[in-house]
């Protein structure tokens, strides 16, 4: 009181008083900032903070992707408990840290919004209601101990631990097991077993032939292992020195891989063995053979060129010139297999693929010692017998686990009626897909970023599953769950698991694996590195062995259409369909989006008076379709192709109800090895008269002779002449107005190279994942609205041969980002000063400070800007996936790459804590890192020893659009074509 | 109504006064009416804006490439027609052309309600409206600056300075009739209101000297402002590099065009308050032939820019102008293209028939289809060029949505609410000016007259 009166006297204010005063600011400060456009949510600190999570700093964890066909290992980037964005691990062979479209959308698979959180079973009304994982187990023990008649368990193709305890695990309750894959390769293991006595799937060696010639493999999209044969592609087909290797695409249809064919050869479907037969009977006849040619095919001498040329529809001088390219090269490879070699004679086109390879000396380069686990696949045979089975009332329980069959066996086989007549059918899916719909009990499996497990996608290679998070929504794996169960079922046999969970049944069956060392190091050291990865890459070469004659059936020739079904690089064969990143993913090729289409050749079009966007109806003898019209010339007009992954009925809220299932039309006939004929479909096609707007990204696909996507001569980049080369980084300075910007430190630039650049779509989805890019829907893309930071722009100019009368499509495709220009137009015009240079050369992007005239994107010459025409949802929980170190942008501001600034900062932090210059090669953008064919490269420009300063001073580097004089960061290198002739 | 030219000095000049007077009596049901449906628009056009602020800028038209659209062309159209105001009143003052005499005052309402229906669209096209003020230079706790190097802030300075300008000479010519209606009405209000805007003007000689050396001066300090603000305006566009944007005829084609779209405007709406208020004998054939003859040289200034930039971009050899010209006429927006060029380039010369300029109602529907024609040339050159610019792969095309549609309607409500509420309480018709044209009445009548 006394102190007060004191204080009061002297006028000044005392710590009370002023404390006082502080918290009534503070109050009305949280008060007011409550009026923020971005009201902040309740914020909760640590109490007891987890070991190892210092806020702010990432943790990365190894761990696999177990999806087919190969598996991926890869490394999982975990902030504040949560992951946020996974690169591949650079530890192992097969990827070597790359990562795919799809292993980058995984994550949007562990938030998926409509993942089952808790078990289901089937009540009395028929309804699935949740309950307990005790009480879903329990029910499944008591089905399994009423001794059901012919169980059953289909799975993906499972490998490792996992498939192991699957094994045991139908050993007890005494069940058959499928392993079912849609894309199981069959008629590559079939013939090799004709071939070389090994039923396997092997693994090409591409990467060093100077001659490649693919049958319908679409080996960058999802041939066998596509990650790991887009880096051997690359190293293949770059320029080495003043050479360059040659690739050929035989196929109906323009794929992705085809796209990026050196000569690209349409032919008619089912015909590849034609084509092979023919080939090796020209090098017969003109003796180009290096080994003797076995006599396996009845009447080769059939196969003419007239005859071949006929069957084939390719033009007799394609196909002696392909012959005498193939046995003349050095080395050399045909490859085959796959959706578009399967046919009736799938098995015979690989016998003579592999007849090919063996008599032209090339036999070498298939390596059956790293044999895929897809070798392992159930012989759909199985499935047929299974269905028989089924349909008569013969399976009284089944199990499914990471397959979906109702969506993949093809219609007519009937599985979903025969699945429908068992008694007691089990999910373990952790989506609602259309199988799991019609299941009696469902337990949720966790994400392969929440368990553990392993993989061995290659035979040897092992790679470790480790969960990289706590499970978002409390559960237990589906391994977790049975061997919980397992000892519980009352059976015959007398197998009993004597581990209590299903990591001390993993490291049991690591053990064997460690060698010397302690078990501890070693287990320490896989968990680690994210598994066991096989180091030598010796194999040895593969013995032709077939002498048994193939007789050829005659192919019957149809009026109708031929209905060519591509598998999706973006969902494979549909299962990751239910993903939005993956969804909004533009198809390279049409640009399309969020649906599905048909794709028909112009002239045929034009005759048929179909336009783009017009509803088709397709009709084969087994089903019907609708869906929209894409015009192409890239197709024959004998063809018509649909791509598989939509066509959902189920599976959540991205996936279902959009989009046709090709699948849905084909024959039940298998092909003569057991395997789906995915070409048996004959199709006529005729417009509904209902008509919609196609959606897709890219609108105008001519470049307009504006050269953009440039193209050199291989010729011309061989030849002796010093070409002048002009520095694109110095630009035309004479034309300058303005002072030069100083770079004092750095000045961060970029390299695309055009020609290794496959147009593969990882880029793009590992950029939306890194950089908190909003999906903005089907409605809103056809709006023009679409926000990816780095678009693929392809283009197809149609070059018309006056000599055959023939279109020539000539495809390029050109990653499109924010080009960071030294004279940015973007920069002056923007009245706030929301984007401008920063020291770095890097062109920034204030949000907070946009206010919205978009007038710089009206200015840039590359359109590159992205504009937030609303606020963008992350429906709940895949908000869990953004990534803390960007902002999200609120609506009404600008967006564009930034060089992924924020690791810019990370990693001169980390040089700076480590007192040394940061060196070359140690930032990393999003899009370069997941790049399986190392065509971006990202570094410093002031560094003259720099391998970005390099590749731009490269005879081949070139600026976009230089004559605008924006001088950009970014310099592109030419893709090389081959000389016409 | 009296044969006006029969009438003696002093009749004509009070009549004058009373006809003035008869346009400020209270407001028939006829107004009223057209008042309701012209709120009803500008309340739907605020629901349109307020429904797009809530949603964000995705519920107008916009697509990729295309970011501008009909909002930039209302700011334009209206900048446009704000133009010839200022030119009637003050370069034609400059100018002594008399037949400017009757018709400024409408014209020069005409520029300030226009600009303030322009002012609102740079605001209502951004992203973020309410963060607009942002643009201005202050010194503000935020730290930053403005980036004086952007057309965008420059048109914060043109738009403005030629708010201000034309305000306050409006307002200025104002003062002397407002001090006639003081004089004369009844109410206390509007005694009040009359009063306080008259500024106490007496019509003392000591005043009018000093009053017709400020309006002198105010004339010669707008008339640069005739030519600056389109040319900024035009530079918004001239400063960028797109095709069809990026070129040096701008500044002149854009103050041509306002300056012709302005003139056009007034013909419109001269016409129908003629008719209305019978101003007959005040705004006669001489008041329409005048602005029918420089509507004939403004549209062929800019009928010869049409032609001029096709010219260039054959001529420069520029393949990316080439294009965008080519596509203008041809491509997806052709129609809109042959619209402007018919209803500016072509439609226009028929006003070199005296017939066609003396009546009315054509000159009516011709000064209507050049307001079309005017709006779709700003259409044109922001939309058309964005459409297709140096990159193939970001070709789109824009369509605009019925919030942009919404909103433009409303704009136009907005601009005939000040007009309808302008009719009927300012001088529509310059008292003082008018008289000036008038013959004197003699001397010994001189105190029955007002002023």
């Amino acid at each position: 009181m006394e102190s007060d009166n004191k204080n009061n006297k002297n006028g000044t204010l005392n710590r009370r008083d002023f404390l006082k005063a502080l918290t009534a600011i503070s109050g009305a400060a949280v008060i007011s900032s409550g009026c923020t456009p971005e009201p902040l949510d309740k914020l909760v600190s640590y109490a007891v903070p987890p070991e190892n999570v210092i806020p702010g700093l990432a943790n990365y964890y190894s761990t696999a992707i177990p999806n087919s066909p190969a598996g991926s290992s890869v490394v999982v980037k975990v902030r504040e408990g949560r992951a946020i964005k996974i690169e591949g691990n650079s530890l192992d062979p097969i990827s070597q840290g790359a990562s795919s479209a799809e292993d980058q959308a995984t994550l949007q698979t562990l938030y998926d919004p409509d993942r089952i959180q808790q078990p289901l079973s089937k009540n009395n009304r028929n309804n699935l209601t949740t309950i307990t994982f005790v009480a879903a187990s329990d029910i499944l023990v008591n089905k399994l101990n009423e001794n059901p008649k012919n169980p059953y368990i289909i799975t993906n193709n499972t490998t490792g631990s996992y498939d192991r305890l699957l094994d045991s695990f139908a050993n007890k309750i005494s069940a058959k097991r499928i392993k079912f894959e849609t894309f199981s390769y069959e008629s590559i293991r079939k013939a090799n077993e004709i071939s070389y006595g090994k039923a396997l799937i092997p693994t090409y060696h591409i990467e060093d032939v100077d001659y490649l010639i693919s049958f319908g493999a679409d080996f960058l999209e999802t041939w066998l292992s596509p990650t790991e044969y887009s880096k051997k592609f690359s190293k293949m087909h770059s320029l080495k020195g003043k050479k360059k290797s040659k690739f050929v695409q035989v196929e109906p249809k323009l794929t992705l891989t085809g796209s990026k064919a050196d000569d690209w050869v349409p032919i008619s479907p089912n015909q590849n063995l034609s084509l092979v037969l023919g080939i090796i009977n020209y090098i017969k006849q003109n003796k180009l053979n290096r080994n003797s040619i076995p006599n396996i095919f009845d009447n080769l001498s059939y196969y003419s060129l007239a005859k071949t040329s006929e069957l084939t529809g390719i033009a007799e001088d394609s196909i002696s010139k392909i012959a005498k390219d193939f046995a003349s090269s050095k080395s050399a490879l045909a490859i085959g297999g796959g959706v578009a070699s399967d046919g009736l004679d799938s098995r015979d086109t690989i016998v003579a693929i592999n007849l090919l390879n063996e008599i032209t000396g090339n036999s070498d380069k298939i390596d059956f010692d790293n044999f895929l686990s897809l070798s392992n696949c159930s012989d759909f045979k199985e499935m047929t017998d299974f269905i028989e089975k089924a349909k008569n009332g013969e399976v009284d329980l089944v199990i499914v686990h990471g397959a979906n069959p109702v969506y993949n066996v093809p219609k007519p086989f009937g599985f979903m009626e025969a699945f429908e007549k068992i008694n007691f059918k089990v999910s373990f899916s952790n989506l609602d897909d259309e199988t799991t719909k019609m299941c009696d009990l469902v337990i949720p499996d966790l994400h392969p970023f929440e368990k553990w497990g392993d993989y061995e996608g290659v035979n040897g290679n092992l790679m470790l599953i480790q969960p990289a998070m706590k499970p978002l929504y409390d559960g237990l794996s589906s391994e977790e769950v049975l061997v919980g169960l397992f000892n519980r079922i009352n059976s015959k046999s007398d197998i009993k698991i004597d581990q209590k969970s299903f990591y001390e049944y993993l490291q049991n069956s690591w053990k064997a694996l460690s060698g010397g060392e302690s078990f501890e190091a070693f287990w320490n050291k896989v968990v680690k590195d994210g598994g066991l990865f096989k180091k030598n890459s010796n194999y040895s070469a593969a013995k032709f062995i077939a002498n048994n004659k193939i007789k050829i059936e005659k192919i019957s020739t149809e009026e109708r259409l031929n209905l060519y079904i591509t598998p999706s690089y973006r969902f494979y064969d549909g299962r990751s369909s239910n993903n939005s990143w993956l969804q909004e993913l533009p198809d390279l090729l049409t640009t399309a989006v969020w649906d599905s289409w048909i794709e028909i050749n112009t002239k045929l079009a034009n005759k048929l008076e179909i336009e783009e966007g017009d509803i088709i109806q397709i009709e084969s003898d087994f089903g019907k379709i609708e869906t929209q019209a894409y015009l192409t010339s890239a197709i024959r007009p004998d063809t018509v192709s649909i791509s598989l992954g939509q066509g959902h009925t189920a599976m959540g809220r991205y996936a279902s109800n959009r989009g046709v299932n090709p699948l849905d039309l084909l024959s039940p006939v298998t092909s003569n090895d057991g395997s789906i004929d995915f070409t048996s479909a004959k199709v006529s096609i005729s417009k509904t008269g209902k008509s919609e707007k196609f959606v897709k990204v890219q609108h105008s696909f001519s470049q307009e002779n504006r050269d953009i996507a440039q193209t050199i001569a291989l010729s011309a980049l061989t030849d002796d002449h010093d070409h002048h080369h002009d520095d694109h980084h110095g630009g035309h300075k004479e034309y300058d107005m303005y002072r030069e910007y100083d770079y004092f430190v750095h000045k961060w630039g970029m390299n695309i190279d055009l020609d290794k650049c496959t147009g593969c779509g990882a880029c793009v989805v590992a950029c939306y994942a890194e950089n908190n890019i909003p999906v903005v829907g089907k409605e809103q893309v056809g709006n023009g609205r679409h926000m990816s930071w780095l678009k693929l722009e392809r283009f197809q100019d149609e070059i018309k041969d006056e000599l055959l009368d023939t279109v020539r499509v000539d495809t390029r495709i050109i990653p499109q980002l924010c080009q960071h220009c030294e004279n940015a137009p973007c920069e002056p015009v923007c009245p706030v000063f929301a984007t401008y240079h920063n020291p770095e050369g890097i062109n920034m992007m204030v949000y907070s400070r946009c206010v919205g005239t978009r007038y710089c994107s009206n200015n840039c010459s590359y359109k590159v800007r992205r504009f937030n025409w609303f606020k963008y949802e992350w429906p709940e929980p895949l908000n869990l996936q953004l990534n803390p170190d960007v902002t999200v942008r609120s609506k009404g501001v600008m967006e564009k790459c930034n060089f992924c600034y924020h690791r810019i900062v990370q990693a001169k932090d980390l040089a700076k804590d480590e007192k040394r210059k940061l060196n070359d090669g140690e930032v990393l953008t999003a899009c370069q890192q997941a790049c399986s064919c190392d065509a971006i490269e990202f570094g410093d420009l002031n560094d003259p020893k720099s391998e970005v300063v390099k590749l731009s001073k490269d005879k081949r580097s070139y600026a976009l659009l230089e004559e605008l004089n924006t001088r950009p960061s970014i310099s592109y290198l030419k893709k090389i074509e081959w000389d016409k002739g | 109504m009296s044969d006006f030219n029969s009438l003696t000095a002093s009749q004509k000049y009070s009549h004058l006064n009373t006809t003035v007077m008869n346009m400020l009596t209270k407001p028939s049901w006829g107004w009223w009416t057209i008042f309701a449906i012209d709120m009803l628009f500008l309340a739907f056009g605020i629901y349109c804006f307020i429904y797009q602020v809530y949603t964000g800028l995705g519920v107008a038209g916009y697509s990729h490439p295309v970011l501008w659209g009909v909002y930039i062309t209302n700011f334009v159209f209206w900048v446009g027609i704000a133009h010839s105001g200022t030119l009637i009143s003050a370069v034609l003052f400059l100018f002594r052309a008399r037949f400017r005499m009757s018709i400024y005052r409408i014209a020069e309402a005409m520029t300030v309600f226009a600009v303030a229906t322009a002012g609102l669209f740079p605001i209502i096209h951004l992203g973020r409206p309410w963060n607009f003020y942002w643009l201005l230079p202050y010194p503000n706790q935020r730290g930053l600056w403005v980036n004086f190097d952007s057309p965008l802030l420059w048109d914060v300075f043109a738009v403005s300075t030629y708010a201000t300008i034309s305000s306050v000479f409006f307002f200025i010519g104002m003062i002397p009739d407002i001090a006639a209606i003081r004089d004369t009405v009844v109410g206390k209000v509007k005694k009040t209101f009359y009063s306080v805007a008259s500024l106490g003007w007496k019509g003392s000689s000591w005043e009018w000297g000093h009053y017709t050396r400020a309006y002198f001066y105010f004339a010669c300090f707008a008339t640069p402002l005739v030519i600056s603000v389109h040319s900024v305006v035009s530079w918004d566009f001239a400063m960028a590099n797109t095709p069809g944007w990026h070129t040096t005829i701008f500044p002149p084609y854009f103050v041509a065009g306002a300056i012709f779209s302005g003139l056009a405007m007034v013909i419109t709406l001269c016409i129908p308050l003629r008719s209305i208020f019978k101003l007959e004998d005040y705004i006669t054939m001489e008041n329409f032939n005048g602005m029918s003859k420089m509507i004939i040289l403004t549209s062929s200034i800019v009928f010869y820019a049409y032609l001029t930039e096709f010219f260039i971009a054959w001529y420069s050899g520029n393949k990316y102008e080439y294009d965008q010209f080519l596509y203008r006429a041809n491509g997806d927006y052709a129609l809109f293209y042959w619209i402007m060029m018919v209803c500016n380039g072509i439609v226009p010369h028929f006003l070199w028939w005296k017939k066609i300029r003396e009546n009315l109602k054509i000159l009516f529907i011709i000064s209507l289809l050049i307001n079309i024609g005017m709006w779709f040339e700003r259409f044109n050159i922001i939309v058309i060029s964005l459409a297709k610019e140096f990159e193939p792969g970001s070709w789109g095309l824009y369509k605009p949505s019925w919030v942009e549609l919404g909103i433009t309607v409303g704009s136009f409500a907005w601009f005939f609410m000040f007009f309808l509420i302008f009719v009927r309480t300012l001088p529509a018709l310059s008292i003082a000016e008018i008289k000036e044209i008038l013959p004197v009445p003699k001397k010994k009548q001189e105190g029955s007259t007002d002023e």
